[in-house]
């Protein structure tokens, strides 16, 4: 080989890698550009609203999912489930301003019977550092023995960037495991929230993006909530209503009451809505819940689901 | 069995080595009650001085400095050969400089018993000084500092992740720079000569040279010594005289059994007993340990009339505002008298927040640990600061207790705030706060932040999560700083805050 040969094939080695490099760059740029879809729903159908009430907890967690056709029905053999419970602060599990981690810990062990290959709970911690939070809310013992891993998210190489369609949000920075995950399911926790009246299942989602300062410092954090939880859906939402917090959150210590209820639904909108009442308050009470309806990330209209008590 | 020793002394330093590493990581949270501080809990010139200084002297706190004065008493410098960490880190490091011969300089081998002159007179007088030269406060300081942060990169590096050992929140420490240039200094001293420090500098080696002035353990020689002077040459302390090899200085020796290795005729041996050759050694002038004693008081002179202007109110020595001191930390004057600067709460706390002062505390506050709230704040449920405290300058508390540890109060900056300045909405330092010290008052037409003093224990919460960069528009300041009441006093100065608190959320 001379010299020329050997530039020649040294430049269309070097020009097919750098090509090679783009294109993966734009597969990958696409998909991260697509926000998260989750399951489309079937047009004109009625949501299933399961609503599971007095009982223990992990029981609930159970009967819920069992009214919606079992777990099942979302988690196949093989599948990667991220979990994503409201496990901002380090409160204990009696103080009712975490998930119970007995929901989550059902939730977990459900997926890992169903034939989940991973089941990633993640959350990206308000009150710092993570593993405090983790040990105190007593989640870490239940992801555990559950046979899930607890992962926190608080270092931003944890995210990727996704495009927002919406008028407010335009890029968000959300956990890379939510993106990517077969199966995603929210588990938050019901409970006042002193900004936006109460936390519920869209608002818990603020738990997978980086910068949530960027929406308490937007113009409405209602709409932020609104326009995020529209793009990025969950496939699941179960809903922690077994101790709830009435004043005083998210992080209390505030008065606390126990409708021993844990709702499921594919529907966001339509398991926060109901969810409003066991505050004794209506949908239309909370600003998001309404904002969401008419952005098209649910069903705000409980007359138009179908509510199932099991 | 005497070229044995030698190897069984090099065993002896790679356990005591690998435990003082094995205790620092173990420096972490979750609390494990494991006794983590042994070697400054077990050192009688860090823990011992600060006790003196404090005139506190509490029979389990004495139990503990036992056995080292008693290895002293019975062995001499055993330690400096045997246990002491940073002796073997500068054994280690002059084996990389392989200079084999000691150079010859008696004068400033006589340093250390100046320097311990210091240390001693300063704590007689009140004043905890230890911190500036012990080796075991040195190396604990050096290792939390300069080593930590970057022993998580390399671990990180080589997939160990986020281990529960190596806690990345937990990455950043001030002073690191200098904590490393002090170690290399030290161990830098190899291209000098062999165990420069030990035997120049050490204030903690002069103290073992002097307990074990009457020690029973020594060299002794028997008449198959030809006098060939090997052992003199081959000595890392230049402990052995070189014109009649049967003498040797008892303070300098640390019974490493180097020379029994060395003797072609295996002429020397470590007993028990009368050895007419072991000279005491410690040829000390009178002068200059008079000078030493007077430059340690001197010192003291300094660091009280600083402390006389102290503002009446806080218990604070004025300076800084943001001298925060950890939860249980006491009263400023006991607490700077007993607090080694060790790192092992800034080495232990999971948020990062402790950090060693750089100016806030004043000269004699440098390496003490303040609270900055923008890198961690004091978390709620954890006590780990005092659990690792070796003299007790931050007492032990429990951690209900925590609500009425008054740290400090914040302060909302009007100016910055985006509630107050810019009329947003925001309720960061509200959502964050463990306690509920923040309420909200119409004022203008809108809901305003503002910070209920008797509840406010100054944690940092608040300011290590509010929106405003790079300053925050909510800090603490240690204006509410509290150390110097009673707990009974805190706790009651709190419940007259939450009566006033008792109505409903808005």
């Amino acid at each position: 080989m001379n010299r020329r040969d050997f530039l020649k094939q040294g430049l269309a080695i070097g020009a097919t890698v750098a090509l090679g490099g783009c294109a993966g760059s734009r597969v990958s740029g696409a998909r991260a550009g697509a926000g998260r879809p989750g399951r489309p729903l079937p047009p004109g159908a009625r949501p299933v609203l399961a609503v599971a009430e007095k009982g223990k907890p992990g029981e609930l967690t159970r009967r819920a999912l069992d009214a919606l056709g079992g777990i099942g029905k979302f988690v196949r053999h093989g599948q990667t489930v991220v979990i994503k419970p409201n496990l901002a602060w380090q409160r204990q599990p009696e103080e009712a301003a975490n998930t119970n981690p007995e929901v989550v810990g059902t939730l977990v062990k459900l997926c890992r019977e169903a034939g989940a290959s991973r089941v990633l709970v993640v959350e990206h911690t308000i009150d710092s550092p993570a593993r405090l939070v983790f040990e105190i809310s007593g989640m870490q013992a239940a992801v555990d023995e559950a046979g899930g891993e607890l992962v926190s998210a608080h270092e931003e190489r944890a995210y990727s960037e996704i495009a927002i369609p919406g008028e407010v949000l335009k890029r968000e920075q959300v956990i890379r495991e939510v993106l990517t995950a077969d199966v995603f399911i929210n588990v938050p926790i019901a409970k006042n929230h002193d900004a936006t009246r109460l936390t519920l299942s869209m608002k818990n989602l603020m738990g997978i993006i980086y910068n949530r300062q960027g929406w308490h410092l937007s113009s409405s954090l209602h709409r932020c909530i609104a326009e995020f939880a529209a793009a990025v859906r969950p496939d699941l939402v179960v809903m922690d209503a077994n101790r709830i917090m009435l004043t005083r959150g998210p992080k209390g210590p505030g008065q606390t009451k126990d409708p021993q209820a844990v709702l499921a639904s594919t529907d966001q909108v339509a398991v926060d809505a109901y969810t409003t009442r066991y505050f004794g308050l209506q949908p239309a009470d909370v600003e998001f819940v309404m904002l969401a309806g008419k952005l098209g990330a649910g069903q705000a209209d409980l007359g138009k689901v179908q509510i199932k008590y099991a | 069995m005497r070229r044995r020793l030698e190897t069984i002394r090099k065993l002896s330093q790679a356990a005591f080595l690998l435990l003082f590493g094995l205790l620092f990581l173990l420096t972490v949270y979750p609390p494990s009650g494991r006794p983590v501080d042994l070697f400054l809990r077990t050192d009688p010139l860090a823990a011992g001085s600060a006790l003196l200084a404090a005139r506190h002297f509490p029979w389990d706190r004495l139990l503990w400095l036992l056995p080292l004065v008693g290895l002293a008493l019975v062995a001499g410098r055993a330690f400096c050969g045997w246990i002491c960490p940073l002796g073997t880190l500068v054994d280690c490091a002059d084996g990389l400089a392989r200079r084999r011969r000691p150079l010859a300089l008696p004068g400033p081998r006589r340093a250390k018993y100046y320097l311990l002159a210091a240390l001693l007179a300063a704590a007689l007088l009140g004043a905890q000084l230890a911190y500036l030269a012990d080796p075991l406060v040195l190396l604990t300081r050096s290792f939390a500092l300069g080593l930590f942060a970057p022993l998580q990169a390399v671990a990180r590096a080589v997939g160990l992740g986020n281990h529960p050992l190596l806690p990345e929140s937990q990455a950043y420490y001030r002073f690191s720079l200098l904590a490393l240039v002090m170690l290399g200094a030290i161990l830098g001293l190899a291209v000098v000569g062999r165990r420069y420090w030990c035997r120049m500098l050490c204030p903690l080696g002069a103290l073992y040279g002097l307990l074990g002035r009457w020690a029973p353990v020594r060299l002794q020689v028997n008449d198959q010594c030809v006098e060939c002077g090997r052992c003199a040459r081959e000595c890392p302390t230049g402990a052995i005289s070189a014109q009649d090899p049967r003498r040797y200085q008892g303070a300098e020796c640390t019974l490493c059994a180097h020379c029994l290795r060395a003797c072609p005729t295996q002429a020397i041996g470590i007993n028990l007993g009368h050895y007419p050759g072991r000279e005491p050694g410690a040829d000390l002038s009178r002068r200059r340990l008079l000078a030493a004693v007077g430059v340690g008081a001197v010192w003291v002179a300094g660091v009280k009339a600083a402390a006389s202007q102290k503002p009446t109110v806080t218990g604070v020595r004025a300076g800084s505002p943001w001298l925060i001191r950890p939860p249980g930390a006491l009263a400023e004057e006991e607490f700077l008298r007993r607090c080694l600067r060790c790192q092992q709460c800034v080495k232990a706390c999971p948020t990062n927040g402790l950090q060693p002062a750089l100016a806030e505390g004043g000269l004699d506050g440098l390496w003490t640990p303040v609270l900055v709230p923008r890198l961690g704040a004091c978390t709620e449920h954890c006590n780990l600061c005092s659990q690792v405290c070796p003299t007790g300058a931050i007492a032990p508390f429990a951690i209900d207790e925590k609500p009425h540890l008054f740290l400090g109060t914040a302060k909302i900056d009007r100016s910055h705030c985006l509630v107050w300045a810019q009329e947003r909405e925001c309720l960061v330092c509200d959502e964050v706060c463990a306690y509920r010290a923040i309420e909200w008052r119409q004022d203008g037409g809108k809901g305003r932040p503002y910070v209920i003093d008797e509840i406010c224990t100054g944690c940092g919460l608040c300011e290590s999560a509010c929106p405003i960069q790079p300053r925050a528009a909510i800090r603490v300041y240690n204006t509410g700083d509290k150390r110097h009441w009673s707990r009974e006093r805190q706790r009651q100065w709190r419940l007259t805050g939450r009566r006033r608190d008792a109505g409903p959320s808005q």
